[in-house]
């Protein structure tokens, strides 16, 4: 017999009788099972993020707190997918402010199906999920961006250095204490442009990127850096 | 062989130099540029067999420049010389032609080596070193 797909709802209802029955309904879902915990319309300090798929939050009887609520949930719960649960039918209007406020779904109470339901909290999951790859994936591929731009501007003075630190010994035993000072002087000047590098780095503010070679992009320190805090 | 000469590409000046002043300390002759189409300039008028490129060059890259450099020359050596290297750079670099390709910073002991064995290559390859 195939195990059924397990799904951790925090269920967020003011309504009791709402609550409780929409507990029951998932709960006793047979072909998938649900685990739901179900609070009141604030989420107890206890909560982990990290301990539900998806939250299910009853606004119908906010009213006006509606927006400032889901908003509240949703810096608490940062990565959990919302579906809001309003009782009537709300306009566009609304429903784009439910969006922006945090919601990734609505659901009008007086006609809720638990067929329904489900669908809206495995679709609700599911873009979630690939929502949350996609960030890891532009988080990665910026992080390699950034990489590329301090290897490839660190490595410029870093190369004159080495290279110099390698050729100054035999001027030393060829006693050129000129040609030493020359270029202990080179070296001092790289090792500025390396402390610079390393400054613009610190006060990066915004995301430019420069190309690199064919295909690739690099981040562009100097532009992304905020200049009037020079 | 009468004149070991090597070309630096790189726009950074001070990289340009400190290649320059160590295979030079080697006996090798070096002649230098801060972009591709200067070096293509220079080469109009001299003959270079052993070539370190900068990848990430102003205006034509280095790729661009190993791509022109090997089809008037096959049997030149093309060293890439890379501030940020990846596995697919490596591979780009291959297919366009570079012989080997070092990471900055690099040891000017490995430049130097990598110049030396060219040229002995080269001299068995033409007959002048027996």
């Amino acid at each position: 017999m195939m195990e059924r797909p397990l799904y951790r709802v925090l269920l967020i209802a003011k309504d009791e009788i709402f609550g409780r029955n929409v507990k029951a309904f998932l709960s006793n879902y047979m072909r998938i099972c649900f685990h739901v915990r179900l609070v009141g319309d604030i989420v107890p300090d206890d909560v982990d993020p990290r301990g539900y798929d998806v939250a299910l939050l009853d606004i119908s009887s906010l009213r006006g707190r509606a927006l400032g609520v889901l908003k509240r949930v949703k810096g608490v719960l940062d990565e959990v997918p919302i579906i809001a649960v309003t009782s009537v039918p709300s306009s566009e209007e609304y429903i784009m402010k439910l969006i922006e406020s945090g919601a990734d779904d609505y659901l009008i109470k007086e006609n809720l199906q638990l067929s329904m339901l489900i669908k809206s909290i495995l679709l609700s999951i599911e873009k979630n999920r690939v929502r949350q790859r996609r960030i890891v994936e532009e988080k990665l591929k910026s992080i390699l961006q950034l990489a590329g731009a301090v290897c490839h501007e660190l490595n410029q003075p870093l190369q004159v250095v080495s290279g110099y630190l390698h050729l100054i010994f035999p001027m030393f035993e060829r006693k050129e204490y000129d040609e030493v000072e020359r270029v202990l002087r080179i070296i001092s000047k790289q090792i500025g442009c390396m402390a610079d590098i390393v400054d613009k780095l610190s006060r990066i503010t915004s995301y430019k990127t420069i190309r690199y070679l064919e295909g690739q992009n690099i981040l562009d320190i100097g532009s992304s850096t905020n200049r009037s805090e020079q | 062989m009468k004149e070991k000469l090597v070309m630096v590409v790189d726009d950074e000046e001070q990289i340009r130099e400190v290649f320059k002043t160590a295979l030079e300390s080697e006996g090798f002759k070096v002649v230098t540029a801060p972009t591709a189409e200067e070096a293509l300039d220079i080469l109009k008028m001299k003959n270079v067999n052993v070539f370190f490129l900068d990848l990430n060059l102003p205006g034509m890259n280095g790729l661009e420049l190993c791509k022109l450099i090997r089809r008037d020359n096959p049997i030149a050596f093309i060293f890439a010389v890379t501030g940020y290297g990846s596995i697919f750079e490596l591979v780009e670099c291959r297919e366009v032609g570079f012989d080997d390709y070092f990471k900055k910073p690099v040891d000017l002991r490995l430049l130097v080596e990598a110049a030396k064995e060219s040229f002995n290559k080269l001299e068995r390859w033409t007959g002048t070193k027996k």
